[in-house]
């Protein structure tokens, strides 16, 4: 019984009826397994992960959303402001960033044959910029520039600056350059080419970027309030703080419905744009 | 008047496209090149608006050194040669007349190109060239709803808005059926005729060469070995530009055992 | 040929006037400006920012060495290991937790009514932003790297049910009908006719969400969920920024090592698929 269990960690060795002999592909699932367990257990005595306490405590996260609910109507006006604020610097963030994103992505394409060490090192230095979240550059921003949601709209337009362009750019190098190739023969020169040749095939794939660039950055734009960028998330840690959790329950309540709205409208015209 | 002169073109990998060409082709010409696939037919007709550079020799259009030209001048030069590919090359995701406008952006400025604000005398040279490959109502059309036939014609209508004085048309029929390659080479010949256009056809159908070419080039291994006019071509200069018999797949329609 | 020309000339009528795009290009300048101008308030740079942007960006080509030398809790590595921690672990439950409910949710597995229950409650989870959930684990169950974990947990769950949902509906039916007619249990099809198929997808789906995790775990600690962030927003506010850069510097070296792995492990499993 034991011995059938283990044979899983090591290829077997069939006989057939007319005597070859075949070996098992070697298979590492078991032994991924067995490192990924360990490591969990590992990462459960770091993070002091403790069951018996998220049991005993997980009735109090319970109360917590129950508390929220009703959720305090009156409070709305008084929140209005700043989640209009977190949405405006998404979406300005959003537009900027991908302005600024499509005529550079082009140039980050290796199809159009630039400068490749210019290539690699601008692309290197943003996929260093990617590993930052948005609110390093919206704590520094805020230092610098003071705090406010200039910061928020700025940083909001750095990250999304920096995810947009390799999107692009890993899309282009997938375009067919053919029509490219018939423009340069024209005479046009390379911008021209590249506005209508690229151009026209990357439209759709470019505005569905942009809606998900403008989804994710609702979700974090709310958490920027946290070092002074503008926004809701700070009112939302006050409000907890001072235990008033039929307010907390209403911008929860208004953040998640917003989400869930900007998604769903994202959703179905992205649906339309990969169709069209 | 299209001028080689020894012209040799050794790509980087070592592979010798041409060698020691040497071609005198006349304003109004109508000239098939034949050859193998790999001979160096494509390599040829890129020389000439400088898609590919040449190793040695000269190549002269009209008397301007095409080795010399580069940057503005280049594109200045390329205005008025227009080209023709196998695949088409067309933008699918956008209309016919869209395409067809896009010749005329090498003429604009910067900001109505990006704009898309065409003038009206080039909305209607672009009609109108529509018109001469007889695919007037198809103008609002998205590129990918036509048929391949159709869409070698915008793009033969994309090159005559740009007013060329040469066309080179790179295996333009290939990915075509019998019937549209006939068309197509039908609208090839009559604007060769009608508006005196230099044509230089790459082209892998014998049958189709013979039939609408007044001049054919043989091409083998990158050596000219046949140039002269339609009427002289025999089986024996056929065996010698492919190297072998001729098969069914050098025909576009005569297939043998039909 | 009059008629022809006619008909030139009725084409060239139905070219798309250019002035609606004019009207569209002035209307997203003035909607832009006006939310400009409602939203952002620019209280004008700080005298001292531009010095300050300089002696940040010193901080990061000078990275304390104290700090990465630092082998206690206190150090640099511990807070990165904490953080990625936090990421796996949350993730490896997340998982645990998103395959029975993907299953649940998938049109060919079970009936349409379990499906739209169990869609619904994915989609309200995954509109909760992840450091709400932080602010929630961390007033229930109390500040400190469990917490994270947990809202790791439950966050990871919306996004990996909804791509893990994607990768089952589209399985490849004949394998398990096949299986169905050697008469094999729903266990057996699940284990030799599902999990063979899906396997280099989920492990796939998994990284992509490792990777997305590692990224969140870094800013959780702003609510007191663990990890290198509130250490390194402490850095920041308080100007130390010797100590910012080397933060800064580990964040990005963990981030690209673990982008590196998780790519050339998918694309290994993309090869291997074709």
């Amino acid at each position: 019984m034991i011995k059938d269990f283990l044979h899983i960690f090591y290829p077997q060795t069939y006989k057939l009826a007319n005597g070859k002999e075949v070996k098992e592909k070697f298979n590492a699932a078991p032994y991924i397994t067995i490192i990924v367990i360990i490591f969990a257990i590992i990462c459960g005595k770091v993070t002091g992960f403790d069951l018996p306490r998220m049991f005993a405590r997980g009735k109090q996260f319970w109360e917590l959303i129950g508390k929220m609910f009703p959720p305090n109507w009156a409070f709305f006006s008084s929140m209005k402001k700043p989640m209009i604020d977190t949405i405006v610097m998404s979406l300005l963030g959003t537009v900027f960033g991908c302005l600024l994103a499509l005529p550079m992505s082009f140039y980050l394409s290796a199809n159009f044959k630039l400068n490749k060490t210019y290539l690699t090192i601008h692309r290197g230095v943003l996929s260093l910029l990617r590993t930052l979240p948005t609110l390093v550059y919206a704590q520094l921003l805020s230092i610098v520039i003071g705090t406010g949601t200039l910061a928020g709209t700025i940083s909001i337009t750095i990250f999304t600056y920096t995810i947009c362009v390799k999107m692009l750019y890993e899309h282009i190098e997938t375009l067919d350059m053919g029509p490219y190739e018939a423009l340069q023969s024209t005479g046009a020169s390379r911008p021209k080419c590249m506005i209508k040749a690229i151009y026209p095939q990357l439209r759709g794939y470019f505005y569905s970027t942009v809606l998900y660039c403008f989804e994710t950055n609702v979700r974090s734009a709310a958490i920027l309030g946290y070092v002074g960028a503008g926004g809701i998330g700070v009112q939302i840690n006050e409000q907890l703080t001072w235990r008033r959790y039929g307010n907390t329950g209403l911008m929860v309540l208004v953040l998640v419905i917003t989400v869930v709205i900007i998604e769903t409208i994202s959703r179905n015209i992205r649906k339309k744009l990969v169709q069209g | 008047m299209i001028k080689f002169e020894h012209v040799d073109k050794v790509y980087s990998n070592g592979t010798k496209a041409l060698s020691d060409v040497n071609l005198e082709i006349q304003q109004g010409e109508f000239v098939a090149i034949i050859g193998l696939s790999g001979a160096g037919k494509s390599t040829l007709i890129r020389t000439i608006n400088k898609m590919i550079d040449i190793t040695s020799g000269k190549l002269t259009v009209n008397d301007i050194d095409v080795e010399k030209l580069q940057g503005k001048k280049l594109r200045t030069f390329r205005r008025k040669i227009g080209m023709v590919f196998q695949s088409f090359n067309l933008v699918m995701r956008t209309s016919v007349i869209n395409n067809v406008l896009s010749a005329r952006v090498a003429d604009m400025s910067f900001i109505r190109t990006l704009l898309g604000l065409y003038s009206k005398q080039d909305k209607i040279k672009a009609l109108t060239a529509l018109d001469k490959v007889g695919i007037l109502d198809k103008a609002y059309s998205r590129a990918d709803q036509l048929s391949g036939g159709q869409q070698q014609r915008v793009a033969l209508a994309r090159t005559l808005a740009q007013d060329p004085q040469i066309i080179l048309a790179d295996e333009p029929v290939a990915a075509l059926d019998p019937v549209m390659a006939d068309v197509v080479m039908e609208d090839f010949k009559r604007i060769n005729k009608e508006m005196n256009i230099t044509v230089l056809i790459n082209i892998h159908h014998v049958d189709l060469a013979l039939q609408y070419a007044d001049r054919i080039i043989g091409i083998n291994a990158g050596k000219i070995v046949f140039d002269g006019p339609t009427e002289k071509i025999n089986n024996d200069i056929l065996k010698m530009i492919y190297g072998r018999e001729l098969t069914d797949d050098d025909m576009m329609k005569e297939k043998k055992d039909d | 040929m009059s008629n022809n020309r006619l008909s030139i000339d009725q084409q060239l009528e139905k070219f798309p006037k250019s002035w609606p795009k004019f009207v569209a290009i002035f209307l997203s300048i003035v909607i832009i400006y006006i939310l400009i101008s409602i939203t952002i308030t620019f209280k004008g740079i700080n005298p001292k920012g531009l010095m300050i942007a300089l002696s940040a960006f010193k901080g990061l080509f000078t990275p304390s060495l104290s700090l990465i030398t630092n082998l206690t809790q206190y150090g640099l590595l511990y807070m990165l290991f904490e953080t990625l921690a936090i990421a796996f672990l949350g993730t490896v439950l997340g998982v645990v937790i998103s395959i029975p409910l993907a299953f649940l949710a998938s049109r060919n597995i079970c009936p349409k009514w379990v499906n739209s229950i169990v869609l619904t409650i994915i989609s309200i989870i995954r509109a909760f932003p992840a450091f709400m959930l932080g602010i929630m684990f961390v007033k229930s169950i109390g500040p400190g790297a469990f917490a994270g974990v947990l809202s790791m947990t439950v966050g990871s769950v919306g996004m990996l049910s909804k791509l893990l949902i994607e990768a089952i509906e589209d399985l490849n039916p004949g394998i398990t009908e096949a299986l169905d007619a050697a008469g094999c249990s729903t266990f057996e099809k699940i284990r030799y006719g599902i999990i063979p198929q899906l396997s280099s997808n989920i492990i796939s789906i998994v990284l992509y969400r490792l990777d997305i995790n590692v990224k969140n775990a870094t800013i959780l600690g702003i609510v007191q969920a663990g990890g290198i962030g509130a250490q390194l927003i402490f850095a920041i506010g308080a100007r130390r920024w010797n100590d910012c850069g080397a933060m800064l510097l580990g964040i990005i070296i963990m981030t690209l090592l673990l982008e590196w792995f998780s790519t050339s492990v998918r694309r290994k499993l993309a090869g291997s698929k074709d």
